[in-house]
């Protein structure tokens, strides 16, 4: 349930925000001038605001396709992202979206067609060669269909845009939209799991690991490629173990052969994302944990990190094949 | 602590009724009215007014871990009822064009309307929005003292297009006073919110003895803040910590040892 929902006023008489104003129809609607306004002044609190969030329904007008950073990817040469919307519905405590925007609003950019027009240039800059586009970086690419619709729009567009790629990354359960069509094998949906002891503790709102693992598996029945992503891996003492089981969990219902790729990386933060972050959380224990400062990164000592990932990949390569591993190496 | 403004004497009156606040005869900036958890002030009339009443009211209350604020008071409408009530969602102020917007977080039992600040009392109307003359001044002044979570104008309409004699002071008193228990059970939501604010702070006093017990560089302050705020939100008593610590003297050694107490209790999360 969102508090409120602010609308631009350019996008009032968008159809999208037409069909998005239906489904809130009880909630106030607030007219804006453009989402900054409420989104970026300094006097917010993130963490109060996460309780109830407001929506602000908004166009993006530049900067609607970015370069991944360097390292990110999935083997492709050429790596995009791109954000319909900007924070999630879901509240994960090692999440850098807390300490990324002053406030915890969802906002949606209902301009799609924009964004398939930036996505066709980028396309055409690289042709022939494949280019890949990464939607879950700014939110989480499912979880908000039924009010954003964003995969009804971009999945049959990326379908008959040839050399185009589409990773969708969620933690949701939201794949009715993609059963209802067929499957693409350029469109990878990468569901983001943490084992179950550190998903019970910081994955607040996030559907059950068994869901997921359901929704996964009836999607690639369908044909869908998938994609797993272990990020990020949390320490605590049965750390191992609970990995293990979950890996279990997962493999006892997928067919590995069906996964498309896997990743993984433990938790790690920017430097000054970590600060933000701890500032809004003083009582949450992941930011107490043992943890160092390397390469701009708060993460865990280069050892333990090294032996988490090791103590994985051990365990993933009994399941997968090793063509399919990528390690996160987004901020390194 | 929980902060209301108002411009006037007579829309104050129902709130410091309702909650028996007392008059302070030791301040003479504006009239203050207190108990142990609230305070109100009389700005008079405008946006300036408003925005210093404000700013001296923040630095009264300075020692607070957190402060809350509620705006209350008369507006001008099109067309609403004289007597409805109203949580202002967008504050325009008519002079800058700036736009301010209260954030909404818990449920609000009033009914929602952007408001126009005004220089000048004014007999144009806008079906729109409600028209008064304080808002922006006590908004913008508040959000450099709290977050916007914590800011809210609740506005009583006084005067329409139908009806816009200015109504006497005991009425406006009346007109206000129908909706102090919904006034009240908005600022007890609002006092609730606060609260998750103050039970991340340290207490000041905690906080003062901690540094007591040694020489804390300022780099050493930030660091112990940040062990002392976890280690109290998980439970600890600030006492017994003080008589852990209490044998070490160096501020390094302190820390050290807070440290590993907050590594301790840390590791599984």
């Amino acid at each position: 349930m969102v508090s409120c929902v602010y609308v631009e006023a350019a996008v009032r008489d968008h159809s999208r925000t037409q069909k998005i104003l239906d489904r809130y129809r009880q909630t106030p609607v607030v007219e804006i001038e453009h989402h900054g306004e409420v989104f970026n002044p300094r006097a917010q609190n993130f963490r109060l605001q996460k309780s109830n969030p407001a929506l602000i329904i908004s166009s993006k007008h530049q900067r609607r396709v970015m370069s991944a950073p360097e390292g990110y990817g999935l083997g492709g040469q050429h790596n995009y992202y791109f954000s319909h919307m900007l924070n999630c519905l879901y509240d994960c405590r090692y999440c850098f979206l807390q300490g990324m925007y002053p406030s915890a609003h969802q906002v949606i950019f209902v301009n799609y067609e924009d964004f398939a027009d930036s996505i066709t240039e980028a396309v055409e800059l690289h042709a022939p060669d494949p280019v890949w586009f990464f939607s879950g970086y700014d939110c989480d690419s499912l979880a908000y269909e039924p009010v954003t619709r964003f995969a009804e729009f971009f999945v049959p567009f990326i379908a008959r845009t040839e050399n185009s790629w589409l990773e969708l990354r969620t933690k949701s359960t939201q794949i009715r939209q993609l059963l209802k069509i067929e499957a693409c094998q350029r469109v990878v949906t990468a569901f983001s799991f943490t084992e179950a002891y550190s998903h019970a503790k910081l994955e607040h709102g996030v559907p059950s690991i068994a869901k997921r693992i359901e929704a996964m598996k009836a999607l690639s029945e369908a044909g869908w490629p998938i994609g797993l992503r272990f990020d990020p891996l949390v320490y605590h003492d049965n750390f191992t173990q609970s990995f293990a089981r979950l890996i279990e969990q997962i493999f006892s219902s997928i067919d590995a052969s069906h996964i498309h790729s896997v990743s993984l990386g433990t938790f790690r933060l920017p430097k000054d994302n970590f600060r933000q972050i701890q500032r809004l959380y003083p009582d949450e224990a992941l930011f107490a944990q043992k943890l160092e400062l390397n390469n701009a990164m708060m993460g865990y000592p280069l050892s333990q990190e090294q032996t988490m990932i090791n103590d994985c990949e051990s365990l993933l390569m009994k399941y997968i094949n090793p063509e399919t591993y990528f390690p996160c190496e987004w901020y390194e | 602590m929980l902060i209301w403004i108002a411009a006037l004497h007579c829309e104050a009156k129902p709130v410091i009724d309702f909650y028996r606040l007392k008059k302070s005869p030791a301040h003479r900036g504006f009239d203050l009215y207190q108990n142990d958890d609230m305070c109100l002030v009389v700005s008079g009339i405008g946006k300036t007014s408003a925005a210093a009443a404000t700013a001296w009211v923040a630095a009264l209350q300075s020692t607070c871990a957190s402060t809350a604020w509620i705006n209350l008071g008369i507006a001008g409408a099109a067309s609403h009822e004289i007597g409805s009530a109203f949580w202002v969602s967008k504050i325009t102020c008519k002079s800058t064009g700036q736009n301010y917007y209260p954030v909404p977080t818990f449920s609000i039992d009033f009914n929602i309307s952007a408001c126009t600040t005004l220089d000048q009392a004014s007999n144009e109307y806008q079906p729109s929005t409600l028209y008064e003359m304080e808002a922006s001044g006590f908004f913008a002044t508040a959000t450099r003292f709290s977050s916007a979570e914590l800011i809210h104008c609740l506005k009583f309409v006084s005067d329409n297009q139908h009806q816009q004699s200015r109504f006497e002071k005991a009425a406006i008193s009346t007109l206000i006073n129908q909706h102090m228990e919904t006034i009240d059970k908005f600022a007890k939501n609002l006092q609730l919110l606060n609260q998750q604010c103050m039970n991340l702070k340290i207490d000041n006093t905690v906080w003062q003895s901690i540094l007591e017990q040694a020489r804390f560089s300022m780099t050493q302050q930030a660091q112990l803040k940040t062990v002392l705020g976890y280690l109290l939100s998980q439970g600890f008593d600030a006492e017994a910590l003080c008589q852990q610590v209490s044998q070490r003297t160096s501020s390094r050694e302190i820390l050290k040892q807070l440290n590993q107490i907050r590594l301790d209790q840390s590791r599984n999360l």
